[in-house]
């Protein structure tokens, strides 16, 4: 049991520091991956043949933490080098993993999910595209939404029926799409808050065989560990740190009497984040390769989005509204569903008997 | 950066539990250890594998008392054996953060026990046609209860494991103690309510569930421990 970074997740941490250090400041956020993809910082867990170290997911994890940390926007990490690029790792052919997975590590290319549609959202198995063959290869119709940085992307990862199956889950792949073709349109879907989300029309976009992700029809078993980073509350995690950096500053400037009756209320705060974030950390640390415990990962993704609403919402009923405050306010509701709604991480600790078990 | 125990870790939190069959609830700690055979790893061993052993000691209720003197008296003189026999049931100071860092995983073991019986009596008791645990408003109970424990297990285990590297957070035993009491209690309503009318006559129950708020009375109110914490926090920030 270690409550902190070991060694060399430190020296990974301050090699991110280092690199971001030596950019000018005001430099793009893109600017800035590519930089540390330089220094195959942007994905250490891949093999080195891939743009990456080698290391284990532990490892990852504390070099994107420091990203996050330093204010890169982690949802472009996550997705691009956790989500499609892990999903690559594991389910991908040789040769996707070699034509796509250097690119990512590179942090010159980007990448989006595109699993939710108008009415399929947190049921995703409900989808209505469909990839029908075309030749040797497919053409993809349908809309698909809630997909974010999609306009920074140049690769998604899409899911679509190729045939009806004998479940709702049977007869779902997934496919690499190149978000250059002409027939996916992107329309953005303006959020009072926030960079928008997109919404994405694939009007008979065609692909060849080899844009298929893992095995035909049975894509839905893929997803879990595809979005299990997402599952895991990084993305959480890393706004309830910055949220409660910007809350003890709202806090430091209240009168001392204030200070002195909300004190407890900031230290459980901090406690509950500390709490998460080693949750989280331990999820990584019990991976093995690219395959999370699902029931650790609940427990992980709850703690980090609990522990930011509680910062959003302490911050919003006690503190004078700051900027930072006014948007972490905002933003806190988003975090109920990224990932999986909250209801689902709860099924899923209630229904591995006995309860507990995974956390012990 | 993990939650991993070491393998002597592990196989002394065993030990404990099964020494912890030999003496009834309410019974001496001290003889539960004895049992287990684990008291020279103790002595030698850091405040995290204390914390361990009272987890499970909170899990069977088991009477604290002497427990906390013996780590007391090895605070008071380090290097030095443990006696064979705590004839003293002084106890060590309340006050002192190592002691109440003992208490606290008294409580997180205190609050398993709660959240172990109320899923197995949910498990066993229909309503109306159905298991108990399959209603959501019961299952999704007992996950959040879950949760709330594993967070007060690592708030405790932090905290021990900062004291065994000498680099004590001033505000992280109070700040444990509060999470793990207030876990306690949420743990015990979670039980009652499981049981139904059954819970307020079940002596198994009605001890945990007066365990918990005893909890309130050796460490403090929840409230108040997060409070001191704030305070103990504020001082240094």
């Amino acid at each position: 049991m270690r409550p902190e970074l070991d060694a060399e997740q430190a020296r990974l941490a301050d090699e991110v520091d280092r690199v971001l250090d030596a950019a000018p400041p005001g430099t793009d956020p893109l600017e800035l991956f590519a930089r540390l993809g330089d220094e195959r910082l942007l994905a250490v867990h891949y093999p080195a043949a891939f743009g990456g170290r080698g290391l284990s997911l532990a490892h990852h994890v504390a070099a994107a933490e420091r990203m996050g940390a330093r204010g890169l926007p982690d949802v472009i990490h996550i997705v691009s080098v956790q989500a499609i690029g892990g999903a690559l790792l594991a389910f991908g052919s040789a040769e996707q993993q070699a034509q796509w997975l250097p690119r990512i590590a590179s942090g010159r290319l980007f990448g989006s999910l595109l699993l939710s549609e108008p009415g399929a959202g947190t049921d995703a198995a409900a989808l209505r595209t469909t990839a029908t063959p075309d030749g040797e290869g497919w053409r993809l119709t349908g809309v698909k939404t809630w997909s974010v940085a999609t306009d920074r992307s140049g690769i998604a990862l899409c899911s679509a029926r190729t045939r009806e199956g004998r479940n709702r889950y049977d007869g779902i792949s997934l496919f690499l799409l190149d978000l250059n073709d002409p027939a996916i349109r992107l329309t953005p879907v303006p959020r009072a808050l926030g960079d928008p989300y997109f919404e994405v029309a694939l009007d008979g976009a065609y692909v060849g065989p080899d844009a298929v992700v893992g095995p035909l029809h049975r894509g839905w078993a893929l997803l879990p560990s595809t979005i299990g980073f997402e599952r895991a509350g990084f993305e959480c995690l890393s706004r309830a740190t910055s949220w409660l950096g910007a809350a003890e500053n709202a806090f430091h400037q209240l009168p001392r009497a204030d200070r002195a009756a909300t004190a407890g209320d900031l230290v459980r705060l901090r406690t509950r984040v500390a709490g998460a974030r080693a949750l989280a950390f331990h999820a990584m640390h019990t991976a093995d390769a690219l395959d999370a415990d699902e029931v650790l990962i609940a427990y992980s993704k709850l703690a980090c989005a609990r522990a930011g609403q509680a910062v959003a919402r302490w911050a919003g009923e006690e503190l004078p509204p700051t900027p930072e405050l006014r948007a972490a306010v905002d933003e806190a509701p988003e975090l109920t569903v990224s990932g999986g709604p909250q209801e689902l991480q709860l099924d899923l600790i209630a229904h591995d008997f006995p309860i507990g078990r995974a956390v012990r | 950066m993990n939650l991993e125990l070491d393998r002597d870790q592990r196989q002394l939190a065993d030990a404990v539990r099964k020494g912890g069959s030999a003496v009834p609830p309410g019974g001496s700690g001290w003889e539960v250890l004895r049992h287990a055979g684990v008291t020279a790893a103790l002595a030698d061993g850091g405040l995290v594998e204390w914390c361990l052993a009272l987890e499970e000691l909170g899990a069977g209720c088991h009477d604290i008392t002497a427990v906390r003197a013996g780590r007391a008296f090895l605070d008071a003189h380090p290097g030095e054996r443990l006696p064979d026999a705590m004839t003293t049931a002084a106890p060590a100071v309340a006050t002192a953060d190592r002691d109440l860092l003992l208490c606290a995983a008294y409580a997180v073991g205190l609050g398993r026990a709660c959240l172990e019986a109320a899923q197995n009596r949910a498990a066993d008791r229909v309503i109306t046609g159905r298991r108990q645990i399959e209603y959501q408003g019961t299952s999704h109970r007992l996950a959040e209860a879950a949760l709330e424990l594993a967070l007060a297990r690592i708030t405790v285990w932090h905290a021990a494991w900062y004291e065994d590297q000498g680099r004590p957070d001033g505000h992280a035993a109070p700040a444990a103690a509060g999470a793990s009491v207030e876990t306690a209690l949420t743990c015990a309503h979670t039980l009652v309510q499981a049981y139904g009318a059954a819970g307020t006559s079940d002596p198994d129950v009605v001890r945990l569930y007066r365990g918990a708020y005893a909890l309130t009375q050796l460490c403090g109110s929840p409230r108040g421990l997060w409070q001191t914490a704030g305070e103990r926090w504020l001082a240094t920030a």
